[in-house]
């Protein structure tokens, strides 16, 4: 027994198969390791019968674990040897390859098996056998065609399938029409493709004169595209021909920079976005100018620290998920918020108590980004138009200022995390400022354009009527506002935590 | 009245805007932690679950996020050493080979001070038996990044197979100060294991497996405590925990070739050659072709046992020819089955790259076939230096001193006695000619 391999165990031996593989590829060397068994099935169904091309490729080491082919020991493989050896192992194939209709097994009769010995490395061989099945099936009417391959199931290698109608359609198919492997003859070297492991699929058959094929990728992990993915697959074009062309000049980094500026303000004028409806709160606190400006730099400063932020722990980490932090914050932006509508509850009832009627100012409730935003931005903020009156502290501005600001704007994340990419985390840096400076250029214009309309508004004379009723109103309703800032920023506390 | 006071009062109070401030800022970093702790919020809390395949996930996740930014040099290396993990996982070679170009993508867009990179050139190396290339490049890692466990775990990995002992146990307890987890255990208990220190040794392990989240960290915790049990003699504690692991990974090769040797070692031996049959069909490594062969040899069975052993030469020249260098299985098999010369020529080799233990006993073991113990001798105490109890060796070094002649006999009944009293199933083929020597040598004495 052998004991000097031990902790590393399978991990050594097992490599030293790999190192064909190596950087420089010696050209003989099988591209899948000198141990797999490789399969490909190649389905052509038409309207009375399915054929199947099942191709079989053993590396150098599986042909040699083979009983011997010269079976007669003259030093040579006959053609018969060869031919008996292909027949066998397609019968195998045929018991192995199951394909169902509708539920009911096709019986496979073997039209052809061929077995070549094309060369390996080291002056060993690799064995390649390919077995043409067919098998009638009434495909006529519209039906369910189900492959299996079973055949020698344990064994490590690619293993691919493809199907074609030939005077039947095929509908909802995930399975491609062509091999990628050209008929296991080459191997894709895709770096970010897994080596193919097809071993079933399921397809369904409707007549149909013309061939149709279904053009499925049929590769790959299929993982779910998330909803970051889809923020960055947006940006993606956009960002990839600016930030990563190859000589970056400096007018072109200008224009990035521009662009940045530009994105981020429209990314703050984008309807039910958190941060436009703090800058609308303005008015209800019968705002200044300064306080515009106030909230416009808060939303910014947070919105860029967060960005950095999450940008440089994503960027260290590519197991992080960042829909998870994404959510954490959509609840903290909710608790945030509903704190603040605590704190205003506490002091609007005091407030009550005290039975203190002033004038009231307009609040608009403001609400952070909610966790949804990382779902596209089509979603509708919980935001309410309140008349009451509630006296705010900067404090709570500030608050809002940080909920809203709290969960990063997708585009500016991508803009980072590609710089950081690039090499370029300085470039990154600047464009996520240049970003918050657009989205603070939007939130105060909007915020000392609804000081200006409040104050033409004031100047209408209202009916006195119409103005007592106000005041009625408005004596009633601060603890309202202000249960609704808190119910507010817990729904949106919640809807970040279940996720929905 | 209250709220004008507190209109009025709002703007001087910085102290309010800080401690808001203040809170968000701390819970931002509480939050982020807790994404990295734990990104998987489906969990249910308190009740960790096994992750099925968090190693497919992490690479679906970065060849998803490397389709969007191409240019990102640091997830091509995680990507990159994802891949070498899964390659040992899955038993597929095609990894490797997608491990060494993603992780020289990493390297082209980030030439220096590309710390991630390196440390999967070195695990990839390691796995290519390249230790010495494998030691470099965990030495460039940590140079670059002091406090990498991976790179640490390189280095323990590498400088283990290169001999230097003292650089191994540094960069395990290093591991064990970075990051308490299933790599620092496991590595931890090998060394341990390798000192003699077997108690210690199961006790690592343990934590490594009360440390392990996923599937395939519980099977290769498993993995190690039934080759400690088995080391020991500890068929059934052994059987135990492979069939444990198993449940966890059912096809795991490693597993499956425990099962294998448990089965032979129970005496059920049709069984053991099937297993061995449908294990080296699959996963045809020199280690268990070696094993197959002897345990068909031991059941009589000399024409199959031939067939493996022309395989396992074929598989030999085969490496040769791509430029591996795994000598030491290649030295065993021709001092046991084949030409004791090239035995020693294969083995000398393999010493002059590295003075190892597991080199040493090696050589040891080709100067034995070759006829030359004298020199064989302290070779084979050199493989047992350490303190550890390994019945190969001490079985080695009995043979070895069996031939030296009556004034070493009752050291070599002690080394054999020795070597079947710590596992007597280390090998179906070896155990039953140390019985047979025993017997041998006490008739004389």
């Amino acid at each position: 027994m052998i004991r000097w391999i031990r902790r590393l165990g399978a991990l050594l031996a097992l490599c030293t198969a790999a190192l064909a593989l190596g950087p420089a590829g010696s050209a003989a060397a099988h591209p899948l390791g000198n141990f797999t068994v490789n399969h490909y099935d190649g389905l052509r169904l038409h309207a009375d019968r399915v054929e199947l091309l099942a191709v079989v490729d053993h590396a150098e080491i599986p042909t040699l674990q083979q009983p011997r082919l010269d079976t007669d020991s003259d030093g040579a493989i006959s053609a018969g040897e060869a031919g008996r050896r292909a027949g066998m192992e397609c019968a195998e194939v045929a018991a192995g390859v199951v394909v169902t209709v509708d539920g009911s097994p096709l019986a496979w009769s073997v039209q052809g098996a061929e077995l070549t010995l094309p060369p390996g490395e080291a002056g060993l061989a690799t064995t390649r056998v390919e077995c043409r099945l067919t098998a009638p099936a009434a495909l006529a009417e519209p039906a369910t065609v189900v492959i299996t391959d079973g055949y020698l199931a344990d064994r490590i290698g690619w293993r691919e399938i493809t199907a074609v109608g030939d005077g039947v359609r095929l509908a909802g198919s995930e399975i491609p029409v062509a091999s990628v492997s050209q008929e296991l003859r080459s191997y894709p070297g895709d770096l970010l493709t897994d080596p193919l492991d097809v071993r079933a699929a399921t397809l369904q058959v409707e007549p149909g004169a013309a061939q149709s094929g279904t053009g499925g990728g049929g590769s790959g992990p299929t993982a779910a595209v998330s909803a970051v993915g889809r923020w960055f697959g947006q940006l993606d074009a956009w960002f990839t021909r600016l930030v990563g062309q190859d000589d970056l000049t400096a007018e072109v980094g200008v224009l990035a920079v521009l662009l940045a500026v530009v994105l981020g303000a429209s990314h703050a004028m984008l309807p039910g976005h958190g941060k436009t409806v703090i800058a609308a709160y303005l008015t209800g606190r019968r705002g200044t100018r300064r306080d515009a400006l106030l909230v416009g730099a808060t939303v910014t400063a947070t919105h860029t620290a967060s960005v950095l932020g999450l940008g440089l722990v994503i960027s260290v980490s590519a197991t992080l998920a960042p829909e998870g932090v994404l959510s954490g914050l959509g609840v903290l932006s909710g608790l945030l918020v509903a704190g603040i509508g605590a704190k205003l509850l506490a002091s609007a009832c005091r407030a009550w108590r005290a039975g203190s009627t002033v004038e009231s100012p307009r609040i608009l409730v403001a609400v952070g980004h909610g966790r949804g935003h990382g779902h596209g931005h089509g979603h509708g903020h919980g935001h309410g138009h309140r008349h009451g009156h509630a006296r705010f502290g900067r404090g709570a501005l500030v608050g809002l200022g940080v909920a809203g600001g709290l969960v990063p704007s997708p585009t500016a994340l991508l803009v980072l995390l590609g710089a950081i990419g690039l090499g370029r985390t300085w470039f990154g840096v600047g464009l996520v400022l240049g970003y918050g400076l657009g989205m603070a250029a939007t939130l105060t214009a909007a915020g000392l354009l609804l000081l200006g309309l409040r104050d033409r508004l004031d100047r209408v004379q209202l009916s006195d009527r119409l103005r007592r009723r106000a005041a009625r109103l408005a004596a009633a309703t601060p603890v309202l506002t202000a249960l609704l800032v808190f119910v507010v920023g817990l729904g949106l506390a919640v809807r970040g935590l279940t996720g929905l | 009245m209250a709220s004008t006071a507190h209109l009025d009062t709002a703007p001087s109070r910085p102290g309010r805007l800080l401690l808001v401030a203040a809170l968000a800022v701390l819970l931002l970093v509480s939050v982020i932690a807790a994404g990295l702790d734990d990104s998987s919020r489906d969990t249910p809390a308190g009740t960790p679950q096994p992750v099925p395949d968090r190693l497919a996930a992490t690479i679906a996740q970065a060849q998803e996020r490397l389709r969007r930014v191409p240019g990102d040099a640091g997830t091509w290396a995680a990507l990159g050493s994802a891949y070498v993990e899964q390659a040992r996982v899955s038993g597929n070679p095609a990894y490797y080979a997608q491990a060494q170009g993603a992780l020289d993508r990493s390297t082209q867009l980030q030439p220096t001070g590309n710390a991630a990179a390196a440390v999967g050139l070195g695990a990839l190396a390691n796995a290519r038996h390249d230790f010495t290339g494998a030691r470099g490049f965990a030495e460039q890692a940590l140079a670059l990044n002091p406090f990498s466990m991976e790179a640490n775990g390189v280095l323990a990995d590498a400088a283990t197979q290169l001999g230097d002992t003292t650089a191994a146990t540094a960069a395990v307890q290093r591991m064990l100060e970075l990051r308490p987890g299933v790599a620092a255990f496991t590595r931890a208990s090998y060394e341990l294991e390798l000192h003699g220190r077997v108690d210690e040794a199961r006790v690592a392990l343990e934590r490594a497996l009360g440390a392990a989240t996923s599937r395939d960290e519980l099977a290769f915790c498993q993995y190690y405590l039934g080759e400690l049990a088995w080391g020991g003699g500890g068929v059934e504690q052994a059987r135990a925990h492979y069939e444990r692991g198993l449940a966890a990974a059912p096809g795991d090769p490693a597993l499956l070739h425990g099962r294998a040797k448990v089965l032979a070692a129970a005496g059920r031996v049709d069984e053991a050659i099937t297993a061995y049959d449908r294990l080296t069909q699959r996963v045809p490594l020199p280690q268990y072709l070696l094993e197959y062969g002897e345990l068909l040899e031991s059941a009589g069975r000399l024409p199959d046992a031939l067939s493996q052993y022309r395989l396992l030469g074929e598989q030999q020249r085969l490496y040769a020819a791509q430029g591996s260098a795994d000598d030491v299985t290649a030295a065993l098999l021709a001092a046991d089955h084949g030409d004791p010369a090239e035995a020693v020529r294969l083995a000398e080799a393999e010493w002059s790259r590295r003075q190892s233990i597991f080199s040493a006993e090696a050589l040891a073991w080709a100067l034995h076939a070759a006829g030359r113990d004298a020199e064989a001798l302290p070779l084979i105490e050199q493989a047992g230096a350490l303190g550890r109890r390994d019945a190969t060796v001490d079985y080695r070094r009995g043979m070895i001193l069996a031939r030296l002649g009556p004034a070493r006999t009752g050291e070599a009944i002690a080394a054999l006695d020795e070597a079947l009293a710590t596992n007597p199933h280390f090998s179906p083929l070896h155990a039953s000619i140390a019985r047979r020597t025993l017997e041998t040598l006490r008739g004389a004495g």
